[in-house]
C-alpha cells in the first residue's frame, strides 16, 4: 500500500477515534477545575471517571496518531520503501512508539486498580514513559536522518543529477 | 551579591539589546540585496541554521508561559515538548531537502515562492502570503507585549524608572528589535539568532541544575509532593485531561513542519548536506530550554503545594519567582537576557517572513512582479510592520485584547492547517494538486476564524487547531485524489524525484 494511503487510512481513524470521543458523556469536567485553595492553579480530580470511559477510542487516537507520523516519514522515503532496511526501520520505530503508548496505558490503568505506584527516572512510571519513552521514540527518527543521510536522503546520485538540473538551467538562462 | 541582583540582570538585558544593535550594524554591510534580506542569500553555515531553527521555534512561550502552563496545569503541557522529536524529524525529512532544492532552482526568497513553483498558482502563493501576513500581526503583538511586559517588570524594581509606563518599555525594545531587523533583514535575525540560542541553551542548562537541587529528593521528591496534593497533576495527561494533550500531540508533531519561520530557515544553509548536523544541533538546543520549562513549573509547583512557598497570584510569575527565589544572581541575568533573546529570535523570524510576504509576495501574485527597489522596499516593509504590531500590543493592553486575540488565532494552529498540507504533503507527493491547495488554505482559514469568531469550543478540551489541521490533511488528500492530475513544471518535477 502506497504511503499516502496510509497517511489517509491513519487521518481517518484519528478523525473516528475523535468523534467517538466527542460523543461519550463523561460527566465530570474532562479538563479538571481549579485548586480549591491555591489560585492559578488547576487539578485534575477524578482521573478513573475520565479516564477509562474513553479508553478505548483514546488508544485509537494514540495509534492514529504515531501513525500519521510515521507514514509522513515513510512518504518522504517512498523512493527506498523497497529496501527491506528501511522500511524495517520505520516499523521498528512505529512499532517502539507503539509499545512506549501500551506502557503509558498499562501502568496508568494498573495505579487505578490498586498496583502500587513506582518511579522511575524523577516520575511516577506512568509519567516516565510519557517524559522518555515518547521523546526517545522520535528520536530514533533523528538518528535515521543523520546516520542514513547519505544512503536515503540525500545520495551521491541525488547530487549529481540536482547538479545536472541546476548546470541545464544556468546553460538556458545563458541561451 | 544579593544586593546586586537588580543591577546584574539589568546589564545583563542591557548588554545584550547593545549586542543586537552592533549585529545589526555589521549585517547592515553584508545585505545588499533582497535575496540577502530574506534568505541570507543561501550562505549559512550548519551552526548558524541550527541554533537559528530551534531559537525561533521556541518563544517567550519557552521561558515565560510554558513554566506557567506546567505550574498549572501541572504535567499536561510536557506532550508539547515531548512530541517535538517527531516533529524536528518530519520537517527535515520532508521538507528540509526539497524547499532548499526548489530556493536554489527557482531563486525563491519566501515560502509562498515555494508555493508557487510547486502548483505553478499565483492564487495558492497569494492565499499563503495572506495567512503568513495576518499570522504575523498576532505573533509580533504577543511577542512585543511580552517584551514590554518583562522590561517594565524589571525597570519598576529601580529608583530611576520606578513609575516607567508600559507603552515607554514597548518603545524601547521594540526600536531595538526593529534596528536589527530592517538593517540587517534575516543576517542580523540569524546570527542574533545564534547568540540567542547559545544563552537559551546556557540558561536552560544552569536552570536545570538548580532547580533538581532546590529539594534534596531531586525531581522524585518534586513528583511526590505533587502526586500528594493532586495524582493527576503529575501523571501522565496532567490535569489538562487526556484528549486535551493527545490533541497538542498531534498539532505540535505533525504541524511543526508548517510553521513558515521555521521552515523557511530551511532554504538558507549553504550546502544540502548541512542538514544532517543541522537536525540534531536544532533538537538538542530544543531539548535543553525545555528542560527549563518542564523543570521551574514542577518545582514551583511543588514548592507552592508543599507549602514551602505562597501561592503565585498568576501562573506566569512560576519563572521569575524561582529566579529571584532560588537562583544566583548571574543565572538570573543571564535568564533574563535568555528571556529577551527567545521573545526577540522568534519575532524577527516573523518580522522577516511578513516582509517578504507584504513586498515580494503579494506583489508577485497581483501583478507578477515584485517592486524595483525590493531591499528598500522589504526595510520599509519591515519597520511598518513592527510599528503596527506594536500599536496591536499597546492596543491590546491599555485597550480591548480581542483584536489581538483575533490575530492571534493565525497562530500556530492556521499555520499549521493551512501549511503541512501544501508543503509538507505537497512537496513529496506528486498527485496532489492546485485545486486541494487552494481549498486547504482557504478551510484553514475559515474554520480557525469561525473558531475565533463564535467563540465555539471542542469536547474534552480538544484544540482547535487540532482539528482544523486533520480535517484539512483529509480534505487536501481527498480533493486531489479527486481532482485531475496536474502537470508539474519540469525542474520542479525533478526535483520530486529527488
Amino acid at each position: 500500500m502506497k504511503p499516502i494511503y496510509i497517511l489517509l487510512v491513519s487521518l481517518l481513524t484519528v478523525l473516528g477515534a475523535v468523534i467517538w470521543i466527542a460523543a461519550v458523556d463523561l460527566g465530570v469536567a474532562a479538563t479538571g477545575s481549579a485548586h480549591p485553595d491555591i489560585v492559578a492553579m488547576r487539578v485534575g480530580a477524578e482521573g478513573e471517571t475520565r479516564y477509562f470511559p474513553i479508553k478505548v477510542p483514546l488508544m485509537l487516537l494514540q495509534i492514529g496518531s504515531v501513525s500519521v507520523l510515521c507514514s509522513l516519514i515513510a512518504l518522504s522515503l517512498n523512493r527506498h520503501l523497497h529496501k527491506r532496511w528501511v522500511s524495517a526501520s520505520i516499523l521498528g520505530v512505529y512499532g517502539l512508539s507503539l509499545f512506549v503508548w501500551w506502557q503509558i496505558n498499562s501502568a496508568y490503568s494498573d495505579y487505578f486498580l490498586g498496583e502500587p505506584l513506582g518511579y522511575a527516572l524523577g516520575f511516577p512510571l506512568p509519567t516516565a514513559w510519557t517524559v522518555y519513552g515518547v521523546w526517545f521514540a522520535g528520536l530514533l527518527f533523528t538518528c535515521l536522518f543523520v546516520f542514513a543521510f547519505d544512503r536515503l536522503v540525500y545520495t551521491a546520485d541525488d547530487k549529481a543529477q540536482f547538479e545536472a538540473l541546476l548546470a541545464e538551467l544556468s546553460k538556458r538562462d545563458k541561451q | 551579591m544579593e544586593e546586586l541582583r537588580q543591577p546584574i540582570i539589568l546589564g545583563s538585558v542591557a548588554l545584550y539589546m547593545a549586542f543586537c544593535i552592533l549585529v545589526g550594524l555589521w549585517a547592515m554591510r553584508r545585505t545588499k540585496s533582497a535575496g540577502d534580506f530574506f534568505v541570507a542569500g543561501r550562505s549559512l553555515g550548519p551552526i548558524v541554521v541550527g541554533l537559528a531553527v530551534f531559537s525561533s521555534s521556541l518563544s517567550g512561550f519557552g521561558f515565560v508561559g510554558g513554566p506557567g502552563l506546567v505550574y498549572a496545569t501541572g504535567i499536561s503541557s510536557v506532550w508539547m515538548s515531548t512530541v517535538t522529536a517527531f516533529g524536528f524529524a518530519v520537517g527535515f525529512f520532508l521538507v528540509a531537502k526539497r524547499i532548499r532544492m526548489i530556493a536554489e532552482v527557482r531563486d525563491t526568497v519566501s515560502l509562498p515562492d515555494i508555493v508557487a513553483a510547486r502548483y505553478n498558482s499565483e492564487l495558492a502563493r497569494f492565499l499563503t502570503a495572506v495567512t503568513i501576513l495576518l499570522g504575523v500581526f498576532g505573533y509580533m503583538a504577543t511577542q512585543i507585549l511580552a517584551m514590554a511586559v518583562v522590561l517594565k517588570s524589571l525597570l519598576s524594581g529601580t529608583v530611576m524608572f520606578a513609575d516607567i509606563s508600559l507603552w515607554a518599555c514597548a518603545l524601547i525594545s521594540a526600536s531595538v528589535l526593529i534596528f536589527y531587523s530592517v538593517t540587517g533583514g534575516i543576517v542580523a535575525s540569524v546570527y542574533t539568532d545564534l547568540v540567542q540560542g547559545t544563552i537559551m541553551i546556557v540558561a536552560g542548562a544552569l536552570v536545570v541544575i538548580t532547580a533538581a537541587t532546590v529539594l534534596d529528593g531531586g525531581m522524585t521528591e518534586v513528583s511526590q509532593i505533587i502526586f500528594e496534593d493532586d495524582p493527576e497533576a503529575i501523571m501522565p495527561f496532567g490535569t489538562a485531561g487526556a484528549v486535551t494533550v493527545l490533541s497538542w500531540f498531534f498539532l505540535f508533531g505533525v504541524g511543526l513542519a508548517g510553521q513558515p519561520h521555521i521552515i523557511t530557515k530551511m532554504m538558507m544553509n549553504r550546502r544540502i548536506e548541512d542538514n544532517k548536523s543541522i537536525l540534531p544541533m536544532s533538537l538538542l538546543g530544543y531539548a535543553v530550554a525545555v528542560l527549563l520549562w518542564v523543570s521551574v513549573g514542577l518545582v514551583m509547583r511543588a514548592v507552592v503545594v508543599g507549602d514551602m512557598l505562597t501561592p503565585l497570584e498568576a501562573a506566569d510569575q512560576a519563572a521569575p519567582m524561582f529566579l529571584s527565589t532560588y537562583a544566583h544572581p548571574i543565572l538570573a541575568g543571564i535568564v533574563f537576557a535568555g528571556l529577551f533573546a527567545a521573545i526577540m529570535s522568534t519575532a524577527d523570524a516573523f518580522l522577516n517572513i511578513g516582509a517578504a510576504a507584504a513586498v515580494h509576495d503579494i506583489p508577485m501574485a497581483l501583478k507578477g512582479r515584485a517592486p524595483k527597489n525590493e531591499l528598500a522596499a522589504a526595510r520599509w516593509a519591515t519597520f511598518i510592520i513592527s510599528v503596527i504590531a506594536t500599536g496591536f500590543a499597546l492596543y491590546a493592553y491599555y485597550g480591548s485584547g480581542q483584536l489581538v486575540a483575533f490575530l492571534g488565532a493565525f497562530g500556530w494552529g492556521t499555520f499549521a492547517a493551512a501549511i503541512v498540507p501544501i508543503v509538507v504533503i505537497g512537496l513529496n507527493w506528486k498527485r496532489a494538486t492546485k485545486t486541494a491547495a487552494i481549498v486547504a488554505v482557504v478551510f484553514s482559514l475559515v474554520i480557525n476564524v469561525g473558531f475565533q469568531v463564535t467563540g465555539a469550543s471542542l469536547p474534552m478540551g480538544m484544540h482547535p487547531g487540532f482539528v482544523a489541521l486533520l480535517a484539512s490533511m483529509i480534505l487536501f488528500i481527498t480533493v486531489s485524489l479527486l481532482s485531475k492530475p496536474e502537470k508539474i513544471a519540469s525542474d520542479i518535477d525533478r526535483v520530486m524525484d529527488l
